[in-house]
């Protein structure tokens, strides 16, 4: 019995992810052909960047500030309080900014895509769609897919400035440092490899956010408990998604020498 | 359509805001790396580097001028590294420095240190080669501290011992906690206290005795301060010179008067030396001695006599009376 369940979900385990591919696959597809729906992306650039930027800042401010805070006493052990910043910058820059940022997305962005969109295929909104001439994958889902991946690293940009920026203030906290001096321990510590690997990494997760999202919300089914779902589910598979691709990210540029 | 157009300029305001924060941090990321400023190439040969990398800063005379471009193995003991150097720094570097690898502190990167070498020479252009010296041998370090803790093992060895022969009972420490000797070393203390005390009360009457000696006060003051009294001090000096002199004149006299007496001749002479004259004197004596003695007793006749009876009773009264 529990070798049939196991087997069971296995096998739902795998027709998920090859759904998944398949949906991505259609994505691609679809992305790269004429008639773009330029005023809607506009619209889903706003909504799912635009409006994650307080939340986004916030959680940065706080991110930044509490690891300045917490960092502090063990390099003060080791008397290399001086190197606060070039850690913390680092830390934020590589890791933290992206991973946090494209989390507090799938939060808030998944799971509206999901909800919205879920609703949208239980009443047969998208079925209309079709039926009046409208592509509803390119309508709907290539635009919200294309609004993450472009505005995650922008997302991500920002965050990683104002992490920093509240570094500053953490390092000012118990100490003076003027900002001309945190800004060149900052960028002396920091290399192009730190920037660059983390802003294709949050494309990636700008890409399994509004992946997940869509798909979730396109293939809801059983009314309106299968939308909650369908905003539950995308929330948790783009998180997990987010740390899978992260980990293969750091992988990747293990194997490129890019640390 | 209004609400639209409104979200598209916030939607523009924020891609704006985060492209330009994006080219900021990758044109400062680019200014550390020199890749927006003009640069020579320059290169030196190391047996070995340390675990220099690429991108790791160039520091002449202290200042980050530039960056290691590239790291490379010519042949099993060789190591080219190419770095690239900032064209207004080069100016000032020669031909003759030498490079060296350094460490940024102890938590720090490894850098390539430039430093001038002897004599002059022209500055740097692309494609110089450096040479190089050996910089901190870490292991080198790490061999001598070693050793430094060997010696600290014996020291401390020697030190354990010694200490333990000045704690035994009979030994130096046992008489910190000797309570006589610490009563005796705080009498000493209290009588030293009681000495400074009384030296500080002597030095304070010295210092106003001779501030009251600076003032004139007193007789001594006077006689310091005052000029009559300075001329009366050589006046009486003068005048015990005289007298010294007087004296010495005396004295000269007196001299003179006891040889007289004592040569042969003389009065003392005659009186100690000549017999005969001695002989006289001590009959002479026995004579008056008789005639005392008969001269008593006349007296004494005559007390008794009526004549003078009442003479020597008067007289006998008044002695009675003056009692």
């Amino acid at each position: 019995m529990t070798a049939q369940r196991a087997t069971g979900a296995l096998r739902g385990t795998l027709l998920e992810v090859g759904a998944v591919s398949r949906f991505t696959g259609r994505f691609f597809h679809e992305a790269f052909r004429s008639r773009f729906e330029w005023r809607e992306l506009f619209r889903q650039a706003y909504l799912n960047g635009y409006l994650s930027l307080p939340l986004v800042a916030i959680t940065a401010f706080i991110m930044g500030l509490v690891l300045t805070i917490q960092s502090r006493p063990t390099l003060a052990a080791f008397g290399a309080e001086t190197m606060l910043p070039a850690m913390v910058s680092i830390s934020v820059v590589r890791e933290i900014g992206p991973v946090i940022t494209a989390l507090i997305c799938a939060g808030r962005i998944g799971s509206s895509m999901g909800a919205e969109l879920g609703s949208m295929k239980v009443t047969e909104q998208i079925d209309a769609m079709e039926v009046s001439g409208t592509n509803p994958f390119k309508y709907l889902v290539v635009t919200r897919v294309w609004s993450t991946i472009l505005m995650l690293p922008l997302l991500v940009v920002l965050a990683d400035a104002i992490a920093i920026w509240a570094c500053y203030i953490g390092v000012n906290m118990r100490g003076t440092v003027s900002w001309s001096l945190f800004q060149q321990q900052v960028f002396d510590s920091l290399v192009f490899t730190d920037l660059v690997p983390a802003l294709i990494k949050s494309v990636f997760f700008g890409l399994a956010i509004g992946v997940v999202g869509c798909y979730k919300g396109f293939t809801t089914e059983k009314g309106t408990e299968g939308v909650g779902r369908a905003a539950h589910s995308a929330v948790v598979l783009a998180s997990l998604l987010i740390f899978i691709l992260d980990l293969i990210a750091v992988q990747v540029t293990e194997i490129l020498d890019l640390n | 359509m209004a609400t639209e157009r409104v979200n598209n300029i916030k939607l523009g305001a924020f891609v704006l805001g985060g492209t330009i924060v994006l080219m900021l941090a990758l044109y400062l990321l680019g200014t550390k790396r020199d890749l927006f400023s003009r640069t020579v190439d320059i290169h030196a040969w190391f047996n070995e580097v340390s675990g220099l990398r690429v991108g790791n800063n160039v520091r002449y005379a202290g200042i980050d001028v530039g960056t290691v471009e590239r790291i490379t193995i010519v042949n099993d003991t060789q190591v080219v590294v190419d770095m690239m150097v900032r064209k207004d720094a080069a100016e000032h570097i020669r031909t003759n420095a030498l490079a060296r690898i350094a460490s940024d502190g102890l938590m720090g990167n490894q850098l390539v240190s430039l430093q001038p070498g002897d004599g002059d020479g022209l500055p740097v252009v692309d494609g110089t080669v450096l040479r190089t010296v050996k910089g901190l041998d870490m292991d080198a370090m790490l061999r001598t501290l070693g050793s430094s803790n060997e010696n600290l093992v014996t020291i401390t060895t020697d030190l354990r011992e010694l200490t333990q022969r000045m704690n035994t009972v009979n030994g130096p420490l046992a008489l910190l906690s000797d309570t006589m000797l610490a009563q005796d070393v705080r009498l000493t203390l209290r009588g030293m206290v009681d000495a400074a005390a009384n030296a500080r009360e002597i030095t304070a009457g010295v210092n106003m005795l001779v501030r009251d000696l600076q003032a004139g006060k007193g007789a001594l003051g006077a006689l310091v301060s005052d000029p009559a009294a300075e001329q009366q001090v050589r006046d009486l000096l003068s005048t015990l010179g005289s007298v010294s002199d007087s004296l010495a004149r005396v004295s000269g006299d007196i001299s003179r008067f006891s040889q007289g007496l004592n040569a042969p001749g003389g009065l003392g002479h005659t009186l100690t030396r000549d017999t005969a004259v001695v002989a006289d004197v001590k009959r002479v004596i026995a004579h008056l001695d008789t005639s005392s003695a008969t001269l008593s007793e006349d007296l004494r006749a005559l007390q008794r006599n009526w004549f003078f009876r009442k003479y020597f009773k008067e007289k006998k009264d008044a002695r009675e009376q003056q009692r």
